[in-house]
């Protein structure tokens, strides 16, 4: 890849950076900074408070007050190691159900005749003109005792008393793969679609039957999108709050929900804070990860 | 049914066949109820305009696209409906189709990755294969890190590697330029004679397809028009279409008077005097029908002297020259006004235009169109 002057480059990169400065590095240190704060019955609810910007005493008092206990006790608390591990857990299983989900639509869009092709693209984002939320009520009325899915099956004779779903971790999963298909079907599709038809028939013509040209040459072509659609849909779902708050049962643990209870329930600011970076710090990883990737890529292609 | 009880039978007898294959897309007809039987170890050479359905025949016979009607038959058993994996021909496509996750090496092995072959049993075929194209170098590299012209080898080498009783190969110079179009062209001929296997290619350059082919097929709108040998499609052309689409002719049209001792004397626009041609074979135009000389450019050629009696000789005028190294191109005006080409030696004389000359050709030089 050729390398661009940096003097040429700064004023493209300007704006982006503004905007993740001001968006997303100014929040994320002033969370940083509550969270090492200690919670405290007043207005906000956390202390120590910078007395005066241009007052050296009142900066010392200020650092001083700052300290690591909210992180020690993440640490030492069972119920975040097991938010964090089930957040984690759920975010894995689902993208790999996305991923079993999202494979055959993409393709079956990639292969459709090409003037059918946008239409399905379309159709794939339609649910989006509706707002996440009521459609996770939906699944409510969907998945409930008393609900369709459960009256279709009785009324089919599949089961006789109604199966419960809602509340468990199965309705989570099932909000999370249904909200989610999008994220993991368009990069895949945008993959797959740029594919040249010609490779498909060589490998044919080589002697690989239809499966076998699949494994060889569509699959291993389409790891880009597959790690593009996969970092999109895991890392959200790490975080994610309305599904397992709606879906889920009171013992699906989420950090999410955590983050949720300790900020609005126990109006604990500094321990939610220290959630919340602990979150991002875990979700650098598969980022870097997926990044590291990407270079050792382009570095072979240049 | 192939006959078995001669060899000399067996040995007339197709490596495989087209009998009578129609094939649709939509509305438009690709090929045209087009019969054609492709000889065991010869180089066949489809020819035409784009759009003749040339590249659809080649997809049939790789198993890409099913025949609407009509049969494919390799060696007397009917293929036709069978699936490109379990055909023993290999492709090369035109854009090389090169797999660009894989090395030259693993590109050149893969097809050896379904046949009952030991590990080193595959690796000495792939080394082999790398040898035949002399890309022995390369083996490690990924497609995208090669030039052009490496590619088309990496691609002949991958089409080869499964030993295919049939070579097929989509406009294999197509993508190479100009200088090296000339030398693979020779390479791939030399190839073809080395291994004995059965080449058809496909291309729309008819100096292509003089240069490389045993025998081109001549298409024309789904159809085959012409089959036959180099000289054969060149000298003794079937119609207009293929007389015009190899190599430059002037078509002189004309009134047959009568014959003689195979020679057919028509009345043309040239001169006055009737000019003699080869009465064309398979064909007996009857005196008062109306007929199309087709006389190639070079066949025509400047006679000395104004004077004398020379069979079909006339008079023209130079009305252009273009001076091309090897060859002297005349654009001449006959007496009716209608422009001729004519390819003069190169020891022609130049700095003639504005000047009358008396031209001439020979009987068989020319042929009787309808």
């Amino acid at each position: 890849m050729r390398t661009v002057s940096r003097g040429r480059v700064w004023p493209v990169l300007a704006l982006p950076g503004l905007w993740l400065a001001a968006f997303f590095l100014l929040p994320f240190a002033i969370v940083a900074k509550i969270s090492l704060s200690e919670s405290a019955t007043a207005q906000p609810p956390y202390r120590p408070q910078l007395a005066g910007i241009l007052d050296a005493a009142a900066w010392r008092a200020f650092l001083e007050g700052l300290g690591f206990d909210n992180y020690r006790l993440l640490v030492a608390d069972d119920l975040y190691w097991s938010a964090g591990l089930s957040s984690l857990r759920i975010a894995a299983l689902s993208t790999v159900l996305l991923a079993l989900i999202g494979y055959p639509m993409a393709l079956a869009i990639a292969r459709a005749p090409e003037r059918w092709r946008p239409l399905l693209v379309a159709l794939t984002v339609v649910p989006f003109w509706t707002s996440l939320l009521i459609r996770i009520y939906a699944w409510i009325a969907i998945l409930k005792p008393e609900g369709w899915l459960n009256g279709a099956l009785i009324g089919a004779g599949l089961i006789r008393t109604p199966l419960s779903i809602l509340n468990t971790e199965a309705a989570v999963l099932i909000g999370i793969v249904y909200a989610y298909l999008p994220f993991m079907v368009l990069p895949l599709y945008g993959s797959l679609e740029r594919h040249d038809r010609a490779l498909v028939e060589a490998a044919s013509d080589l002697g690989a039957s239809p499966l076998r040209a699949f494994w060889t040459v569509t699959f291993p072509l389409s790891l880009r999108g597959l790690a593009a659609g996969a970092l999109l849909c895991f890392v959200p779902i790490v975080g994610e709050f309305i599904i397992p708050d709606l879906l889920g049962g009171s013992d699906t643990l989420m950090l999410g929900r955590t983050l949720w209870s300790e900020f609005f329930a126990n109006r604990d600011w500094p321990l939610a804070s220290a959630v919340a970076v602990a979150m991002t710090l875990i979700l650098v990883g598969p980022i870097l990860a997926h990044r590291a990737l990407e270079a050792r890529r382009a570095e072979g292609r240049a | 049914m192939i006959d078995r009880s001669g060899t000399a039978a067996a040995e007339r007898a197709p490596l495989i066949s087209l009998d009578r294959v129609t094939k649709r897309f939509g509305r438009a007809l690709a090929v045209d109820d087009l019969s054609l039987s492709i000889r065991d170890g010869e180089f066949l050479c489809l020819l035409g305009p784009s759009g003749c359905g040339k590249s659809t025949l080649l997809r049939l016979l790789a198993g890409f696209e099913t025949p609407d009607a009509g049969r494919i038959l390799l060696e007397g058993r009917d293929i036709t409906r069978e699936p490109p994996h379990r055909r023993p021909l290999n492709i090369m496509f035109q854009s090389y189709a090169l797999f660009p996750h894989l090395s030259v090496a693993a590109n050149v092995g893969y097809g050896l990755r379904w046949l009952p072959l030991t590990r080193a049993e595959r690796r000495d075929r792939v080394a082999e294969m790398l040898r035949l194209v002399q890309l022995e170098e390369l083996a490690e590299r990924r497609p995208d890190r090669i030039s052009g012209g490496q590619r088309q080898r990496v691609a002949l080498a991958r089409a080869l590697a499964r030993q295919p009783r049939l070579l097929l190969l989509d406009e294999p110079l197509t993508a190479l330029d100009r200088r090296l179009r000339e030398e693979t062209r020779t390479e791939l001929k030399a190839l073809q004679a080395k291994l004995g296997t059965t080449f058809v290619t496909v291309t729309h350059d008819q100096e292509e397809a003089m240069g490389m082919a045993d025998r081109i097929a001549v298409m024309e709108r789904g159809r085959l028009v012409q089959a036959g040998s180099p000289r054969e499609v060149y000298e003794v052309p079937a119609n207009r279409f293929v007389a015009s689409f190899l190599g430059e002719v002037n078509l002189i049209s004309g009134r047959v008077l009568d014959r003689a001792d195979g020679l057919l004397r028509v009345q043309t626009p040239l001169c006055e005097q009737a000019v003699m041609v080869a009465a064309p074979q398979g064909r007996d135009p009857a005196e008062g029908d109306l007929v199309q000389v087709a006389l190639r450019p070079e066949r025509i050629g400047l006679l000395h002297g104004l004077a004398g009696d020379a069979p079909n000789a006339f008079a023209a005028e130079i009305v252009a020259e273009t001076y091309l190294g090897a060859t002297l191109h005349l654009r001449v005006r006959v007496a009716d006004g209608s422009l001729l080409r004519v390819a003069a030696g190169p020891a022609t004389a130049t700095g003639r235009v504005g000047r009358t000359v008396r031209l001439g050709f020979a009987p068989s030089a020319a042929t009787i169109l309808d």
